[in-house]
Formats: structure tokens, sequence, C-alpha cells
């Protein structure tokens, strides 16, 4: 399954034109299907991480490994690759900074308990 | 004579330095707090204005009639320093009733602009580009679109207004300076507030600024359904990838960004809203040059 990315924005610059790339991937995505989501780029030349972060950001904070491990990407510039790079690297940080917060609390919680 | 009653004589140099943001800062802080006051910004005994302050003087006019004030801009038109800062800032082209190409120098100005809408940032973007004096290869270009785009995004996001201010030069020393302007909340402000949301401990307007600059951090985290957060550090790595530097204002805290250091300080006058200036050296037109010699080989 292909999504052309100017099929639907002439740039990836915005939150909207993001947030509508991961409707596209979440309904693409099937648990039983073995076809990989192809992220296609071609001829999109703007890129900000305000794009990403709706999108690719979204799937990593929500943990959606599966969905994740099943995207190829192509025909991305080498701003495009650095930008999605920026986006992934601090929702990364953020999900690990959120589970290790939840982890503090239980800990806090378990001794109160105890 | 016009009388006024208050007068900001600019008569000294204004580097690009926390210390010249603060005079511009108090120009403002006199603006918001006053109202039905004439006011006179003084540049006839003008030295030098670095050009990443362009904008806040060129907003002026605006926000001192957002706030009830009335001001004016004299310069001498025989300065020749003084009306070339003001040509190639776009000041005198947006302000001037007679708005003829032939005696405005627009080779290096990105015109003052008043922006109302994130949606036309783009295009705002993409014609600041379009008026550099050369012909910028594809990928360069792209990318400083992309960058001001974001730069916009920011701003629109977090202010809380509906205009943002932006001002920029491209000079002969091949650096490009593009500042923007905002009178919303401010930075330190808006990031206190989501804090105390959270029920953590609020910050120093200095500390708070440094929160904002942190990777992950966002004052719309929690609010919206993805991560925010990584604007600031994109900008970052582009100025210092460029040889350039970041000059932030934002309430009463300021920094300073560039490969060699990174500082946050509280400014002596606090700054209505939030002033962001990047500024990069690359070399942009040996770029350009080096590509048409490929042409010419061929």
């Amino acid at each position: 399954m292909t999504i052309l990315i100017r099929s639907f924005t002439p740039n990836a610059l915005s939150e909207k034109a993001g947030s509508e790339l991961r409707e596209r991937i979440l309904s693409s995505y099937s648990n039983d299907s073995k076809d990989r989501i192809i992220l296609d780029f071609e001829g999109i030349g703007l890129y900000a991480t305000m794009f990403f972060n709706a999108s690719i950001g979204f799937l990593i904070q929500e943990n959606l490994t599966d969905i994740i491990n099943n995207i190829d990407i192509i025909n991305i510039t080498p701003l495009g690759k650095k930008t999605l790079e920026h986006s992934k690297d601090n929702a990364n940080f953020i999900k690990r900074n959120a589970n290790k917060a939840e982890i503090e609390n239980i800990v806090s919680n378990t001794i109160s308990e105890s | 004579m016009d009388s006024f009653d208050k007068t900001f004589l600019l008569n000294e140099e204004y580097r690009r330095s926390i210390s010249s943001l603060s005079k511009f800062a108090h120009i403002i802080s006199y603006i918001k707090s006053n109202k039905n006051k004439r006011i006179l910004i003084d540049l006839t005994e003008y030295k030098y204005i670095n050009p990443s302050y362009a904008v806040i003087i060129a907003a002026i006019p605006y926000i001192a009639e957002e706030m009830g004030n009335k001001s004016v801009i004299r310069y001498l038109a025989n300065d020749y320093n003084c009306s070339n800062f003001l040509k190639d800032s776009g000041i005198l082209k947006h302000y001037s009733y007679n708005n003829n190409d032939d005696v405005l120098n627009l080779k290096s100005s990105v015109d003052f602009l008043v922006v109302r809408n994130l949606d036309k940032s783009e295009d705002v973007a993409n014609s600041i580009i379009e008026k550099f004096p050369v012909k910028l290869e594809d990928d360069i270009k792209n990318e400083l679109i992309s960058k001001i785009y974001e730069v916009f995004s920011n701003s629109f996001t977090h202010s809380g207004v509906d205009k943002v201010f932006c001002c920029g030069y491209f000079n002969q020393q091949k650096s490009l300076i593009f500042s923007i302007y905002d009178i919303g909340i401010g930075i330190p402000m808006s990031v206190n507030r989501y804090l105390k949301e959270c029920k953590k401990d609020v910050l120093s307007d200095e500390n708070a600024l440094k929160w904002a600059w942190q990777q992950g951090n966002s004052s719309l985290n929690g609010k919206i359904d993805y991560p925010r957060g990584a604007g600031f550090q994109t900008l970052e790595s582009f100025a210092i990838e460029n040889q350039g530097d970041i000059l932030v204002g934002s309430n009463n805290s300021c920094c300073r960004i560039s490969s060699k250091s990174k500082s946050f300080n509280r400014l002596s006058e606090p700054i209505l809203g939030t002033f962001f200036s990047m500024q990069i050296r690359r070399d942009l037109i040996h770029k350009y040059s080096k590509s048409n010699n490929k042409v010419i080989c061929k």
C-alpha cells in the first residue's frame, strides 16, 4: 500500500497535513495484512517538524510499534530525513520520560502503601 | 514643529546583543504602559542599528495604535546610512505612500510584513526567499522556507495573537538575518501557565525560557494527542550548522545561542511578547556561483 504524500498536500509543513497522513496510515494498516505501508514523498521539498509530530510522532507516542515497523519511506529529501529524525528523537524522548514518570509514580505509591 | 509626549532618540550603536535588545524592550514597554501619547522614534542622529531590530522599529506604529497611542518614525532623508537601513529592511516600502520601486533599494530587502494567518506562512516564506538578490539552489531555498515556516508556526501557536511581524536582511557579507516579533503572551508566561496547570513549581522567566528550549518540552504536550517540542531544537541545529546564531527576548528573559555558547539571562527591561531573530552566515552566493560555473563549463 503506497501513500503518495503529494496526493493530499503540496508540502510536509503543517500539523493539519500531518494529521491527514496519520489517518491514512491508520486506515491502511490491518493486523492480518502483511503489506507494507510505503510513504512516498516524491515531489515534496518543504518539511517541518509539526508535520512529522502529528503523524510519525503520534505513532511513537502511542507505542504503535507494529505500524511503525511496517512503514517504509521513499523519495524523501535530505531535509525531510533530517526533519523526520528530529521529530522522532523528540517523540522518543517524551515517551521515555513519560514512562519514567509513570514508574516513579508507581514506586512512590507502592512505598506509601507499604 | 510637532510636539510629542515622549521622544526616543536612537543615537547609539545597537548591536546584536542583549543590552541593545533591552533598549528596544524599553520603548515597547513605554508604549504598552501608556495611553493617548504621541511618541517619536527619532533616528535623526542614527549611528548604527543591527537589522535584527528592524522588525521592532517597524512594528512600533502598529503596537502604538493597538495600545491607544500614536507614533512617528523620523529620520533624515539625506542620511545615507539611516536611509539605507530603512530601505534595506523594507520599512520605507511598507510605510511609503509613494510605493515606487525606483526610489527604493530592494536589492537586499526582506520586506517588513504583518502576517495574519499561519496558512499563509509558506507563501510569505516563499516570497521572502524570492526577494533575495541571488537565485538560490532548491535545497537551500527549501531549507530556508521550511525553517521560516517553523518560526512562524511556533509564534502563531504559542503567542495567542492573530498577527506576527517579520522582517529580514540579506547583506553583502553573505549573511541572512530573519526576525519575527509578536506581542502575545510570551514564552515564560506561557510555560509557567502550563506548569501551574500541571501542578508544578513555576520558574523564573530565564529558567522558563530554558525549559521551552529543552528537548521534549512544550506547553502543548498533554493538551494535544501528539508530541511537540522539537521546533526550537531544529532551529538551533540549523543556525549552528550555518555558522549562525539565535537571539530571543521574551517577557523578562532572553537567550543567545551560537556554536560557541548558549546563555539564558534576565532582560534589564521586560519585552512585550516574543522577539526571535536568527542569523545565518552560510555562503549562499558562493554556493549559487559554484552551481552556475558548472553550467558554464558544460
